[in-house]
């Protein structure tokens, strides 16, 4: 089963789904980091190169297989199947 | 399958003021939205809302929303797929669930109106904007342009100011409608381009948007855009509905003065509605009214 390294949520103050998302990560004990895209300018640009898009929430999800290599997927939105696949969750 | 006194379609500034005076008033009360907030929630400041000196949209939403939770509100997110009459009232679905409840407040508000040119759909979020306080960051020291004329897209020239290098307000008629203090504020910015009686034509790029055509007197031009904010008005997209209410021309929900529909047991508050000026105030004030003609309603339904 693949680690989890780190989860980065992209958000900004506006974004309702973004809180929707941190608050679903921590009902389910994920840590994350959040990166408000308004205030911080390099945030802003690692995202839109990650997503190739300019809508928020994203999250970069940094894992690692049992082999020890690491990976990275990038989920746009707020997309509790898809981010609860990557992470094993049962929902 | 889950039963309720009223369900309130929409979860903005009329959906949650509705909900609040329904569950004071004792009745069961969900509020299904597709986003907590609404409109007022993509709002960064707030400053005409009486009581409030300066706030945020969603801060004040959600505010709303624990309001109308402290009194009994169940609030989903999820969108309607269709709403019927039955016996016992009427019969809500969603693509998740079922639910039957007494009476219905429609108060799911307007959303922004489309161009319907080439690019527009590709490009969205990849330099098509409807949301300028969303996602004007995104544009930091590049060109972008702006179509409308309104306070919307006026509004948008302000939050873009600061950022962007160049902007070209595009307008399709000869003078713009909005405020004439805001006009005033933008036009003598040296970075400003009004272009008037202009239609845009199409959005073009890679990835990203790179660059817009449009359509002139003095004929067809090309800006190197890598943003297009468009703020051409809002529509009441209530096709959902399926002809179960009367509707205007443009679709907005025909009420009477008590917020009533054309269909017993279905209320309407808000945007959605064609009362007048589309304000958070108004549409907090018409869903009260709508919960208070629903609590009428289902009184009378239980006393007969």
């Amino acid at each position: 089963m693949n680690q989890l390294v780190k989860y980065t949520v992209f958000s900004s103050p506006t974004c309702h789904y973004c809180h929707a998302l941190m608050d679903w990560l921590s009902q389910h004990g994920v840590a994350f980091e959040e990166k408000d895209i308004m205030a911080d300018m390099n945030a802003r640009r690692v995202m839109v190169e990650k997503s190739q898009q300019m809508h928020v929430p994203v999250s970069l999800i940094e894992l690692q297989n049992p082999a020890g290599q690491k990976m990275e997927r990038v989920v746009v939105g707020f997309d509790q199947l898809q981010i609860a696949k990557i992470l094993n969750i049962r929902v | 399958m889950n039963s309720y006194d009223i369900i309130v379609v929409g979860a903005g500034a009329a959906g949650l003021t509705a909900a609040i005076y329904s569950s004071r008033r004792k009745l069961s009360t969900l509020v299904i939205g597709k986003e907590v907030g609404g409109q007022a929630a993509t709002t960064l400041s707030i400053e005409n809302y009486p009581g409030i000196k300066s706030t945020t949209g969603p801060d004040l939403m959600n505010q709303f929303a624990k309001q109308a939770e402290r009194f009994g509100t169940d609030i989903v997110s999820g969108e309607i797929l269709s709403i019927s009459k039955n016996d016992a009232g009427f019969l809500v679905r969603t693509a998740t669930d079922s639910y039957q409840t007494k009476a219905v407040i429609l108060a799911f508000g307007s959303q922004h109106r489309h161009l319907g040119i080439p690019g527009e759909k590709e490009f969205l979020n990849k330099g098509v904007v409807y949301c300028a306080t969303c996602d004007a960051p995104f544009f930091e020291g590049k060109p972008v342009a702006i179509v409308g004329g309104g306070n919307g897209a006026l509004y948008a020239a302000t939050v873009l100011l600061p950022l962007a290098s160049k902007i070209y307000i595009i307008h399709r008629g000869e003078t713009l409608k909005a405020e004439a203090w805001l006009v005033d504020k933008v036009k003598q910015e040296p970075k400003v381009e009004i272009i008037t009686k202009a239609n845009v034509k199409e959005i073009l790029g890679n990835t990203f948007v790179e660059k817009i055509k449009i359509e002139t007197p003095e004929g067809e031009r090309e800006l190197p855009v890598e943003g297009i904010f468009i703020a051409i008005g809002h529509i009441v997209d209530s096709a959902f509905l399926n002809g179960l209410v009367e509707l205007d021309g443009s679709g907005q929900i025909l009420v009477d003065q008590f917020g009533r529909t054309s269909v017993a047991g279905i209320f309407a508050a808000g945007d959605a509605t064609t009362i007048p000026y589309k304000q958070m105030v108004i549409a907090a004030g018409e869903g009260a009214k709508a919960a208070l003609s629903a609590y009428d309603y289902i009184q009378s339904k239980t006393s007969s």
